[in-house]
């Protein structure tokens, strides 16, 4: 636990530096930060602010998002990430991630590629707005979601994420209702490290203390009941 | 009554014990035992301390324990930026810095009661559940230990849960010697307004914001005789900046180009409209125009350098992530000081230069804290345009020490008999005190002749930094330990015609009264002529 904290640790101040960096550099110039990932800064907040829904909604009808997310942003299988109802900063981060490849994924960064700023913000207006798929809520929320384990230097979950699993503030996404094998894969992505566009590598610490058990508890108790004889 | 005693961790067991130890032995006549080390004080002392010397209190009097504090690493969990400048810091430092433990550790074994006295802000958990252990045999001088909280030194929540000063309780009726109120629990306290949290109570506190606040630590007299050893709030509270409203935080948790503003312009940070200080103060919380860096960097450069490459393969998390905070230091002494040349003829080949240091950028003396201890000296060489050198003067020698004539910017501390000393818990006064205070300064001088064929002449002037000298290292850490690193703050060179300056003095024999104003010190005339009206 210890070496993959100070390896955390290590990595957070090389990002840190590196986010802090750019943030200071990059403030006016957004079309580097397009290209060079995601920066918080007064400027890019301002775009997201901007996020206009109905030219989002067209956007999405043009590049036919629907077509992997579903018709509002729910996906008919439980690979793809249920997109309704995210916190729109950080669904806008995601995409300038995408874009700049710091975030991997091959079809979005086709689709993100073409896309700018103004239109990210647009998109991400738009699925904001859209219901999310409610939690199966089978299970009473585990002690992770609750308690954490300050052992392991783990929070409750739901102190970030929110009660409900709805998201916190800016940063933090929706968890509630998300696609139960993309639940998995993430957290599997950010403790393989294949995920690495967590601010300051927070989600891949936290991923990296958990058991594939509470993984899999975890996505049992915030996902969306899985889609019949989806593999 | 003096003290009650308990064993830190037996405390549990004796907590109940304690007051019939007490009555047991407050007989008439007796006199309780001073504390014991390691032990921890239930009831306070005559000057209602609890942890003496420090002026350390808890809220309620009550009993805190290690436990009652947050990890570090937790808070870091969402307020990770802030975690990252901390991580690294002095702050973080403050106990385990090689160089305070072995003073403290030569300061134990001369009086215990040193424990507390450096302990308080050095490890304020530590000292608040007396949980400081001392191992006399370990190491050159012998070492402290603590539960590992304890040992984070000046962590966030032992400054996110103080909740006042004890200030007009100390001898001084000053801030200092640790006077703080902790205050340990789910209320963490910060000058940041309509401040939530899911995970914790918040507290608005606006003395979290001021330097009344970091002067609790940073302004220390001695326990026994309350001469100011350390005066760093003092300095500043009879400071410009003070007069401007302008705190410690506004420099210290800035970054240093926000800080250099801050001192140029005389203007907190808020009202300088930088976009380079918005932020998140934590995770899911909302976009504030000024979120503060908690590295809290000053010119301590060395020990930063030295505990980074002693953790770089430890697996301690505590140990990692610390960077930043040693180019942050080594910014902002090159920026916070100027000089400014003046060389005249004195008397035919006899020429003077004159150094001028200025103090621009910190809101104390230049240097501070640990005066007898710091160093920022100058070293000045001057030569002529054939290559000879004229004069040189504080040019560190073999031994990486300063020679004796070296202009020193510092305290020269005496003990009791009058005698040099440079620990703290010896010092009865200041023989000598030359630094240099806010926006003030203060000269070199040096003397100099200059062949006949010399054509022009170069001074060349730096000023240095370094945290103690090298003779101080070998004592502490052990003869050869380290080479005790120096920063060169600023650097000034200019050459000056021989010709120009004998006009100027003969300009100034002549006619002192139609001398003109000094416009400028880029040239040697201007230089020498605006000097010589002087």
């Amino acid at each position: 636990m210890t070496n993959s904290f100070a390896d955390h640790l290590q990595t957070l101040g090389r990002r840190g530096a590196l986010l802090l960096g750019i943030a200071l550099l990059s403030a006016p110039a957004l079309t580097a930060a397009d290209d060079d990932g995601f920066v918080w800064n007064r400027a890019m907040l301002d775009i997201i602010e901007s996020g206009d829904v109905e030219r989002g909604r067209q956007i999405a009808e043009d590049k036919r998002c629907s077509k992997c997310h579903g018709d509002l942003g729910i996906p008919e299988d439980d690979e793809t990430p249920s997109i309704a109802g995210q916190v729109a900063a950080y669904q806008f981060k995601q995409l300038v991630d995408y874009k700049a490849k710091v975030r991997d994924a091959r079809s979005m960064y086709k689709v993100a590629r073409r896309l700018e700023l103004q239109d990210f913000a647009d998109l991400a207006a738009y699925f904001a707005t859209l219901e999310p798929e409610p939690p199966e809520g089978k299970t009473a929320p585990p002690l992770l979601v609750t308690q954490g384990d300050t052992d392991r230097l783990l929070l409750p979950c739901n102190v970030c994420h929110g009660e409900q699993g709805e998201g916190m503030g800016l940063q933090v996404p929706a968890l509630s209702g998300q696609k139960i094998d993309h639940f998995i894969e993430t957290m599997v992505a950010y403790r393989d490290g294949e995920r690495a566009n967590d601010d300051f590598g927070r989600m891949r610490f936290i991923a990296s203390q958990l058991s594939e058990e509470e993984i899999t508890t975890l996505a049992a108790y915030y996902a969306a009941a899985p889609v019949p004889g989806d593999e | 009554m003096r003290h009650t005693v308990h064993h830190g961790r037996a405390r549990r067991y004796l907590a109940l014990a304690t007051p019939l130890l007490c009555g047991f032995l407050a007989l008439p006549g007796m006199v309780l035992a001073e504390a014991a080390p390691g032990a921890q004080a239930s009831e306070a002392d005559a000057d209602g301390r609890r942890f003496p010397p420090s002026y350390i209190t808890t809220a309620d009097g009550r009993n805190v324990h290690p436990e009652d504090w947050t990890d570090p690493r937790l808070c870091g969990q969402c307020h990770t930026e802030q975690y990252q400048g901390w991580n690294g810091s002095m702050h973080s430092n403050a106990f385990k810095d090689p160089v305070f433990q072995a003073l403290w550790a030569i300061a134990e074994k001369a009086d215990p009661n040193n424990r507390n006295h450096c302990g308080g802000c050095h490890t304020p958990i530590g000292t608040a559940t007396q949980t400081v252990e001392f191992d006399p045999d370990a190491g050159l001088h012998g070492a402290f230990s603590a539960p590992p909280v304890a040992e984070m030194g000046v962590s966030c929540d032992v400054c996110h849960t103080i909740s006042g000063t004890n200030l007009q309780k100390t001898a001084v009726l000053e801030h200092g010697n640790t006077s703080i109120v902790m205050d340990p629990g789910n209320v963490k306290r910060a000058n940041l307004p309509n401040a939530t949290s899911p995970y914790h109570e918040t507290a608005d506190s606006e003395h979290h914001g001021e330097s009344d606040f970091c002067g609790n630590c940073h302004n220390i007299f001695h326990p026994g005789n309350n001469f100011p050893i350390e005066r760093t709030y003092d300095e500043w509270k009879y400071s410009v900046y003070a007069q401007n409203d302008i705190h410690c935080q506004d420099c210290h948790m800035m970054p240093v180009e926000v800080a250099n503003r801050v001192a140029d312009e005389m203007k907190p940070p808020e009202a300088l409209n930088e976009s380079s200080i918005e932020g998140f103060a934590g995770l899911g919380g909302p976009w504030r125009k000024v979120v503060h860096k908690h590295g809290f960097v000053g010119g301590n450069a060395v020990i930063t350098a030295a505990m980074n490459n002693e953790l770089a393969d430890s697996d301690n998390p505590v140990d990692l992530g610390r960077g930043s905070n040693y180019d942050e230091a080594i910014k902002r002494l090159q920026s916070v000081a100027s000089l400014k040349l003046y060389v005249t003829q004195e008397d035919g080949q006899l020429h003077r230069a004159k150094v001028k240091v200025t103090n621009d950028r910190a809101g104390h003396h230049l240097p501070t804290s640990l005066t007898e201890i710091r160093q920022v000296w100058l070293e000045v060489v001057v030569t002529d345009d054939q290559g000879r050198e004229l004069m040189r003067n504080g040019s560190l020698d073999a031994q990486n020490e300063l020679p004796k004539d070296t202009v020193i910017f510092n305290s020269h501390a005496v003990d009791k008999d009058g005698k040099h000393t440079h620990y703290p818990w010896e010092i009865v006064r200041f023989s000598t005190r030359n630094t240099i205070p806010p926006k003030g300064y203060k000269y070199g001088k040096y003397w100099f002749n200059v062949p006949e064929d010399a054509q022009s002449v170069t001074v060349n002037a730096k000023l240095h930094y370094r945290s103690f000298a090298q003779g101080l290292a070998d004592e502490l850490l052990g003869e050869g330990a380290v080479t005790v690193p120096s920063v060169q703050m600023v650097e000034l060179e200019e050459t000056y015609p021989v010709t120009e300056l004998a006009a100027a003095k003969q300009a100034l024999d002549g006619e002192q009264a139609a001398a003109p104003a000094p416009q400028a010190d880029t040239t040697a005339a201007t230089t020498a002529v605006a000097d010589a009206a002087h």
